[in-house]
């Protein structure tokens, strides 16, 4: 999964303003962040300080307000909704806290979900799903649905499903966030491995456990990057 | 056979009356120049008392009656009396009028007696007067929907020479049956024939029928109002489930768009869920339609209950309606913020 391309993510002086009620809010204030192809981002900062915003135009969900972002060499901050939604189906792999799986469809179909938005041809959908169940163990489950698996069972079904489709980057929004201890450090594990085989991940987490994970930490503080951390001493 | 006189055609009448009374099952039997809801010539009367001239004249329907019409037609004489034998050629010339002439012509006063002027100036350019011998309750003449007119009726014997002419020398038949009327039709083509083989009698039918085809138009309009009734029924449901749908999917729609789905994605899922609920509906539909269809097939012309083009044009018009409806929602659904994926609640 890692590219050549160095650095693989480069946002340079992205604001995020939301207009509410002649109320401008600043989520993002002029934010530098690059991200190397194959490092292990973890992205900390107290509620409200922008963490989810800086996440959602990393993923492509949303654009800036202003400045530039730079994925993989291409400029990608002014593409219409439609050049987003296939640059995420290509190159994006999202793991969210609560989930996100698809209640009416079970594992196989879930996991493929991304592959059919590529308009991927069947035979090779199910060769690339087998091999992501099969990476994160639940091969076993394949035929069945969400509601039928425990809590650390969906969100690794939520793994396969974000690296089926060998993304160029990993954005895992709180992915610990609703599980237990024991599943929650399950899940680091998993996204700890495919860090070693070359992933470019970037995590959102509160959980000052499974920061020592990633290679690098970035802090958010009203809507900046700040240069050290409390959060920063205390893992270290 | 020639019927160059009124005497002639007169005559020819009269021979087929009496042989159509002559069959056996016919109670009784009359012959009048328009049927109810067959409509008729209309006159201009004047009654007794109005300057003659146009501006007096009441525009009414006239009809040309033997004497057994009115008992025939069970149509009940509400004053005075009908048409006897009396009421000859050379007799008191005599009129019955309808209800509604009555309260026009004599409004607060008895009619019987009082005379009327129509049809053709007399002898010497004066006014035609008839004496009004009977009223009738009111008929409707052109339509169960329209309210009845002024009528008159006039003993066909003594029907003015022009009148022939005005009704095409054409008189319905009315027979009333002591039981079925069906199997009346044949003997009653034969005693017409009897009178003249050349003598085409045509559009038999019974007066049901003949109620049944002037209720045809408006049960027409009906039909037409229920089925477009029930495409825009359809179409708000199919509406109504689809919006209510996507609103229920909004967190898997948007998760769907941040794993990759575009607009058209979204659009073709909505709209194929429409479709799929329509499917369902179609067959539940179809099963049902078939299994009724007995029910319709006396409001059908010319088309079977269960035709099968008109059965896949409706298939298709619902299909139509149910896609157009799940439309809406469907672009409503793409314009979803694919960052409700990201939001936990």
């Amino acid at each position: 999964m890692a590219l050549a391309i160095d650095p693989l993510i480069r946002l340079e002086g992205v604001s995020k303003i939301f207009h509410t009620e002649e109320v401008e809010t600043h989520a993002l204030s002029g934010v530098d962040l690059e991200i190397r192809a194959g490092e292990f981002v973890a992205i900390g900062g107290p509620s409200g300080c922008g963490k989810t915003t800086l996440l959602s135009i990393l993923g492509l969900l949303d654009s800036p307000s202003e400045g530039s972002y730079v994925l993989a060499g291409e400029p990608v901050a002014t593409l219409s909704a439609a050049q987003r939604a296939r640059v995420r189906s290509r190159a994006i792999g999202f793991i969210f806290q609560a989930f996100n799986l698809i209640g009416d469809l079970d594992v196989f179909q879930n996991v493929e979900l991304p592959l059919r938005y590529r308009g991927m041809a069947a035979a090779e959908r199910r060769a690339l799903v087998h091999e992501a169940l099969g990476r994160v163990g639940l091969l076993h489950r394949i035929r069945h649905y969400p509601s039928q698996l425990s809590g650390g069972q969906q969100q690794r079904v939520a793994v396969a499903r974000a690296v089926v489709g060998k993304p160029l980057v990993l954005l895992a929004d709180e992915p610990t966030g609703n599980l237990d201890s024991r599943n929650g450090a399950q899940v680091m594990e998993l996204l700890g491995e495919l860090h070693d085989d070359g992933a470019t991940i970037a995590i959102v987490t509160h959980d000052a456990r499974y920061l020592s994970r990633a290679g690098r930490h970035v802090f958010l503080f009203d809507g900046r990057v700040v240069p050290h951390s409390p959060l920063d001493r205390e893992v270290a | 056979m020639a019927y160059e006189t009124p005497g002639q055609v007169t005559r020819a009448f009269e021979r087929i009356q009496a042989g159509i009374t002559a069959v056996p099952g016919v109670a009784s039997g009359a012959l009048v120049s328009a049927a109810p809801l067959e409509g008729g010539g209309s006159n201009g009367l004047v009654p007794e008392g109005r300057p003659i001239d146009i501006s007096s004249s009441i525009n009414s329907l006239m009809r040309l009656v033997t004497p057994d019409y009115f008992a025939t037609m069970r149509i009940e004489l509400v004053r005075g009396r009908g048409f006897g034998p009396d009421d000859r050629q050379g007799a008191p010339l005599v009129m019955v009028i309808n209800e509604t002439l009555a309260r026009e012509a004599f409004p607060g006063q008895d009619p019987i007696g009082k005379r009327i002027a129509c049809c053709e100036p007399g002898p010497d350019g004066s006014p035609n007067w008839k004496e009004v011998v009977g009223v009738a309750r009111d008929v409707r003449a052109t339509g169960l929907e329209e309210e009845p007119v002024p009528e008159f009726y006039l003993p066909m014997v003594q029907a003015p020479g022009a009148a022939w002419s005005w009704t095409d020398r054409t008189m319905t038949v009315v027979a009333r049956a002591q039981g079925d009327a069906i199997p009346l039709m044949a003997p009653l083509r034969r005693a017409v024939a009897e009178v003249d083989p050349a003598l085409p009698l045509y559009n038999l039918g019974t007066m049901q029928g003949r109620l049944m085809d002037s209720l045809a138009q408006s049960r027409f309009s009906t039909m037409l109002l229920t089925l477009f009734g029930a495409l825009a029924l359809a179409a708000v449901g199919v509406y109504g489930v689809i919006s209510y749908g996507v609103a229920q999917r909004t967190q898997e729609i948007g998760i769907r768009m941040a794993l990759g789905a575009c607009h058209a994605d979204v659009l073709a899922m909505v709209v194929r869920h429409g479709a799929g609920l329509a499917g369902i509906g179609l067959v539940i539909g179809l099963a049902g339609a078939l299994a009724l269809s007995r029910l319709v097939s006396s409001l059908l012309f010319r088309v079977s209950p269960t035709d099968p083009p008109t059965f896949a044009a409706g298939m298709v018009v619902l299909t139509a309606v149910a896609v157009l409806a799940a439309a809406i929602p469907a672009r409503r659904a793409a314009r979803t913020d694919p960052m409700v994926a990201l939001r936990n609640d």
